[in-house]
């Protein structure tokens, strides 16, 4: 049997819910595990898979009435907080926009991230960079132009972008065999929260050109530019995290799998 | 039989499913069919409504759930095992309480032909 029937019964219930993405894909899960189990339960009975679906889904209630019990499972800033918002959409179709597909290479998806990348900080740059020559020339700084600067940062990001995306996957395939504190994870996830500080930092360099008469940065500004760069990891960690989520959903958690053994131990 | 629907059951299926725990932990399906089992085939509940029970249960600290170890040969979905906590132990002996109370006064009354 295929799993597509348990997947948009719980979709159903469960995507009206207002709740982190976290909390969602657990919700996913356990009703998930829970329908394959009612449905085993069920198949005993006559052998008849569709039917045994059928009434594993009717025997879990009332689709709207669940969505609403799991939302008030939901503590009320979460809630609150995952409200959707209109503008909000645009974020989810770029986030769509720049997965992998399905029939993509990871080198293929990595350069077309880079393309992208490079490309929004170029047209950043083209506002920027016109800024920064003016404040430059204003102060007759003997600093390297913000051009160059801006030239450099370009093919850091393409280079950047490429090897970037390509960790950022292997990091994913490490964690689908192994937990967050596995030796691979956290290389991967180091370099590739290397890259993102590095890229960052570049372009902060670049769109504060002229800040000071001497340096980029005074030697205070590191400490605080550092401490900033610290979200790099954690906001990677939690990208890997719903990527691999995703990723799970996707195959229906094992679902198909799990389906077709109980059908052969049948 | 007379079975007992939801509608009767709200406001207690969150001691019940305490209860249910204070026998062994267990993932949801687990619990589901120890409840029907106490309830000797009397409980007709939807399935799905243990887990807004669940996990506002654990929201309150009163069980812990701990996805099982994909290790341990199971194919597809992975279950979440609920244990009770201390706190949970302490909430599940004041329903009690309660519940004896409840069922002491309430049956003196209905108990009482006029």
């Amino acid at each position: 049997m295929k799993p597509q029937m348990f997947i948009e019964s719980i979709e159903q219930i469960v995507t009206p819910v207002r709740a982190s993405g976290m909390r969602k894909d657990r919700m996913r899960e356990e009703l998930a595990a829970h329908l394959v189990a009612s449905w085993e339960e069920e198949l005993e009975r006559d052998g008849n898979e569709p039917a045994a679906a059928e009434r594993a889904i009717r025997r879990l209630g009332d689709g709207v009435m669940l969505s609403s019990g799991l939302q008030e499972s939901v503590p009320f800033l979460e809630r609150w907080l995952f409200t959707p918002l209109p503008f909000l959409n645009c974020l989810d179709d770029l986030d769509f926009a720049l997965r992998r597909k399905n029939s993509e290479t990871p080198l293929r998806h990595a350069a077309r991230i880079a393309i992208v990348m490079t490309a929004a900080i170029a047209a950043l740059e083209m506002i920027a960079v016109p800024v920064a020559s003016v404040i430059q020339a204003r102060r007759c700084s003997d600093q390297p132009t913000a051009a160059l600067f801006a030239a450099a940062s370009l093919m850091f990001t393409a280079a950047g972008g490429i090897l970037f995306t390509l960790l950022f996957e292997a990091t994913i395939r490490a964690l689908r065999e192994a937990s967050w504190l596995q030796m691979r994870v956290v290389v991967c996830m180091a370099l590739a929260s290397l890259f993102v500080i590095g890229l960052g930092l570049g372009f902060v360099s670049i769109v504060s050109l002229g800040g000071h008469p001497q340096a980029l940065f005074a030697w205070s500004d590191w400490p605080r530019l550092l401490a900033c760069s610290l979200i790099a990891p954690p906001m990677l960690a939690s990208a890997a995290r719903d990527e691999r989520s995703r990723q799970r959903a996707q195959c229906g958690w094992g679902m198909a799998r799990a389906l077709k053994v109980t059908r052969v131990q049948g | 039989m007379q079975r007992i629907e939801r509608d009767a059951l709200r406001g207690h299926l969150e001691a019940m499913v305490l209860a249910s725990l204070d026998r062994g932990e267990g993932h949801g399906f687990e619990l589901m069919r120890r409840l029907e089992a106490l309830g000797s085939g009397a409980l007709t509940l939807k399935e799905g409504t243990l887990y807004p029970v669940l996990y506002r249960l654990e929201e309150a600290g009163l069980v812990r759930g701990e996805w099982e170890n994909d290790s341990q040969g199971r194919r597809g979905p992975r279950r979440r095992i609920y244990r009770l906590t201390a706190k949970g132990r302490r909430e599940l002996a004041r329903r009690r309480e309660d519940w004896s109370h409840f069922v002491a006064v309430v049956g003196r009354i209905l108990g009482a032909p006029a």
